[in-house]
């Protein structure tokens, strides 16, 4: 099945749904099989696609909602990320953090998990370079509300982020100062 | 939170708590992906794609039904105001109490039906149906650009 111009989308924006889709979803979703699903989705309708890059995103959006709903009823909370599957993968030459940078990456996942989806899409995509319109089309409402879920988001984000934390968790964050990434 | 953030989250620390985020996310499973496995990718996309024969709804059912019964309920809490009115003037005539309360309630109930039809046996969904249908009966969604409606399969 041809699909002109599939192969170049593919490989430019790639890396860029399996990311959104790893932060989005959290640690406990097959983030390749969303992205997979959504891939496959966006090559049988190729054609008839005008903005593809908002549509797969869209729709690798609504996949992770239903897998996340699938998911909450049939595991218990809990999940942690994999940080020594992480650890192994590192490219930078600096060795990787261990719990301190852990914990912060903890912290920010939980604070977005708690973030209604809307609002937690536009953090990711706005982070991630977006302009409002276009993340307005990829969730399907007007720029002004991607303004408002961005304001609105962020300011949750860090009063979630600035909520006291267990003593355990504290003491593996002492060692973070000075080692942001 | 750390030290580094404990008198208060800023903007600035945010981005930072964000790009860690974004960095672990990026190489949780691996480095970037070399020409040959982004080859082999598009080759399971491919076949996958062709085993879609009956597509599952792009659209989040869920959401979009609240999105609906959302712009319903402003509709809604309009009526709603005039139909107490017109309770209160009718509180000592029963019989007029239930001519105007059956009728309300009849339709909140046909459109909870139709809705949840429209939104579960349009195209798109698992059901298949009529794109025509579904296009004459729900109002347009908060943001969808015409020919949106296309794209998403409905």
């Amino acid at each position: 099945m041809p699909a002109t111009g599939f192969d170049d989308f593919y490989r430019a924006h790639r890396e860029g749904l399996l990311v959104f889709i790893r932060q989005y979803g959290g640690p406990g979703l097959d983030a390749e099989d969303i992205c997979g699903e959504a891939w496959a989705r966006a090559f049988a309708r190729w054609r008839m696609i005008s903005e593809p890059r908002g549509w797969v995103f869209r729709v690798a959006i609504n996949l992770a909602h239903r897998a996340g709903r699938e998911a909450s009823r049939a595991r218990p909370s809990g999940d942690v990320l994999d940080f020594e599957h992480a650890a192994a993968r590192w490219p930078w030459s600096t060795p990787m953090p261990g719990a301190e940078w852990g914990a912060l990456v903890s912290d920010i996942r939980d604070a977005l998990q708690r973030l209604p989806g809307q609002q937690r899409a536009a953090v990711l995509l706005d982070h991630a370079g977006w302009s409002p319109p276009e993340i307005a089309d990829a969730l399907g409402c007007s720029a002004g509300t991607v303004r408002g879920h961005l304001f609105r988001g962020r300011a949750k984000l860090r009063r979630f982020l600035d909520e006291p934390r267990p003593a355990a968790q504290r003491v593996a964050g002492e060692g973070l100062e000075g080692r942001m990434v | 939170m750390s030290r580094l953030f404990r008198r208060g989250f800023s903007d600035e620390d945010l981005d930072k708590a964000l790009a860690a985020s974004y960095r672990h996310a990026a190489f949780a499973d691996g480095s970037p992906a070399d020409d040959g496995q982004i080859q082999q990718e598009l080759h399971e996309i491919t076949a996958r794609a062709s085993r879609l024969g009956v597509q599952g709804p792009e659209i989040d059912v869920l959401e979009a039904y609240s999105r609906l019964l959302g712009r319903v309920m402003c509709v809604g809490i309009a009526v709603v105001f005039i139909f107490v009115g017109l309770v209160l003037v009718a509180a000592a005539h029963v019989r007029v109490l239930l001519v105007l309360l059956v009728p309300v309630v009849l339709m909140a109930l046909a459109f909870q039906v139709v809705a949840w039809h429209v939104l579960t046996h349009g195209e798109g969904t698992a059901e298949g149906g009529s794109r025509r249908g579904v296009r004459g009966w729900l109002p347009k969604m908060p943001g969808r650009r015409d020919g949106q409606a296309d794209q998403l399969g409905w």
